[in-house]
């Protein structure tokens, strides 16, 4: 190169190894947390403590979502249950709804008519939910449902009904 | 220029450079759409794309960055320089590809012409985490098509080798529009520390590769020379050439490359006619001064390029005392033949 544009050159990279650095550092220290779901209202939360005999657990429920399932029961036998959900990776939906419904819950795009929202799940926080009491006398399933893309993402074929008559699977 | 040139056919040297090139891109963008699809099952094909694109391109634009101050810390990565227009341009299409891709999917569906969405879709230009980083993306995006519009010899000789040069220095501006692009887009919801660690290191590197390469290269700008009555300037020994090799020096505002070889020295510019390559830095192949960017080819006694080729560089008077190199700071026109001094006479 000749010398005019050798400084040139000598100039911008002093500027932007004073500039970009300084960029950096900023852009990344100004990170907002990622924005979790707001808690459930207190009607529908079951409180964990009620909740303290585990009568099944499962990893492989929801295909590709690697979501542990637990189902607890508050008395053995049980007077009420609770279905625990925990994301082993974070859930790229801001707004899943939680539902269960009883028998399978077929195909179609939204949870049926009759299924029962039980809750919300967000990000990779674990949630406990309370399950209807037809729950406890038939088998049902859970769904997730995105409100925003207005579509079922994932069911799960919970079988509590079956696991309570069947003695304890675990 | 070098007699092996060939204008416009491909040579086998930049056959195998395009061919590890196009299968490098390849298979990078082949690995992170399979791995992305394993590892984030959520994500549509046209999030894969974009990501994919994008990150090739930046990889690719760091690649390209290093290439130029590795070849001034060590000449054994001259190769990697012959063919540095191409990964400009597959740069230049793989955020093309990134940015198109990009505008479709976040600004092509509303009732508002997607372009002014994006320049106009943001405006918290006093938040950083906020800041509207799509339209530094489009600027960079622009410079990258002016240079990869440019970027074909006929430019070059149209424009003149500084101006091209100069204008071809915006790759530093687009580097720092795209990097900002990056941290203030990308890395404000992708919160995992290795993705900002991988553009810190990134950043990293290309600075500190450029600023010890700026240090090497400004030594012999440092240097002052003692001139005689008659004008010329004692510049160094004859033994600290080394044969078929040159010695370079400041002299009379420019860079002189003083070569020695079968027994005499000759001074010619420093500066290669095709895209102002170090000439000094080259040697002397098959008699000719050669130099270690492209190959293009000078006589040392009169800086002409043998025939066919029409190249040629300012020669200067010079002369050898006692076993010092002395030469005249006033350039000879372009061409003009000087004979060469006699190591020992
Ligand atoms: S041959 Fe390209 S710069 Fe010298």
């Amino acid at each position: 190169m000749i010398r005019p544009l050798r400084r040139r050159h000598r100039r911008i990279i002093s500027v932007l190894a004073v500039l970009l650095p300084l960029a950096f550092i900023a852009g990344i220290a100004s990170r907002k947390s990622i924005p979790a779901m707001a808690e459930i209202p207190p009607a529908i939360r079951p409180a964990a403590p009620e909740f303290t005999h585990l009568i099944f657990e499962q990893n492989d429920l929801w295909g590709q979502f690697d979501i542990t399932t637990r189902v607890y029961a508050d008395t053995l036998p049980p007077s009420r249950l609770a279905v625990e959900l925990h994301p082993q990776r974070y859930l790229e939906y801001p707004d899943l709804l939680v539902y269960w419904s009883a028998g399978a819950a077929g195909a179609a795009k939204i949870p049926p008519q009759e299924a029962f929202l039980i809750g919300v799940l967000s990000g990779r926080e674990k949630g406990l939910f309370l399950l209807p009491a037809p729950a406890l006398e038939t088998d049902g399933s859970v769904i997730l449902y995105s409100l925003a893309q207005q579509q079922r993402i994932a069911t799960a074929a919970l079988p509590s009904h079956s696991i309570l008559s069947g003695g304890n699977p675990r | 220029m070098s007699l092996k040139y060939q204008a416009v056919m491909w040579n086998r040297q930049k056959k195998i450079y395009d061919s590890v090139l196009i299968a490098g891109v390849v298979l990078y963008l082949g690995l992170f759409s399979g791995l992305g699809a394993i590892f984030h099952p959520n994500a549509t094909a046209e999030t894969l794309l974009i990501r994919g694109f994008g990150t090739a391109a930046l990889l690719l634009l760091h690649i390209i960055l290093s290439i130029g101050p590795l070849c001034r810390l060590n000449p054994r990565f001259l190769p990697l320089l012959y063919n540095r227009r191409h990964l400009g341009v597959t740069m230049f299409i793989l955020a093309l590809a990134h940015g198109g891709f990009s505008i479709v999917q976040f600004h092509a569906l509303g009732d508002v012409n997607p372009l002014v969405s994006v320049l106009a879709g943001e405006t918290r230009y006093t938040s950083l985490s906020d800041f509207p980083f799509q339209p530094l993306g489009l600027a960079a995006l622009l410079i990258l098509f002016l240079m990869a519009a440019t970027s074909h010899d006929f430019w070059l000789t149209n424009l003149t080798p500084p101006v091209w040069k100069a204008l071809h220095m915006l790759v530093y501006v687009a580097y720092g529009l795209i990097v900002l692009h990056v941290v203030l887009g990308a890395l404000q919801a992708e919160t995992s520390p290795v993705l900002a660690a991988l553009l810190g290191v990134g950043l990293a590197w290309v600075l500190i590769l450029h600023l010890l390469a700026a240090r090497k290269e400004k030594l012999p700008d440092e240097k002052t020379y003692p001139a005689a009555a008659d004008g010329y300037v004692n510049v160094c020994a004859v033994s600290e050439i080394p044969e078929k090799c040159a010695h370079v020096a400041l002299i009379g505002g420019e860079r002189v490359a003083i070569f020695k070889y079968d027994g005499k020295i000759s001074a010619i510019s420093n500066v290669c006619q095709h895209q102002n390559g170090p000439l000094g830095e080259g040697r002397i192949i098959d008699g000719l001064v050669t130099c270690p960017w492209h190959g293009f080819q000078y006589r040392p006694q009169d800086g002409a390029s043998p025939e066919p080729f029409k190249e040629k560089v300012p020669t200067f008077n010079v002369k050898v005392i006692g076993g010092r190199v002395w030469v005249h700071p006033q350039p000879n026109p372009p061409g003009t033949a000087v004979e060469p001094a006699r190591i020992g006479e």
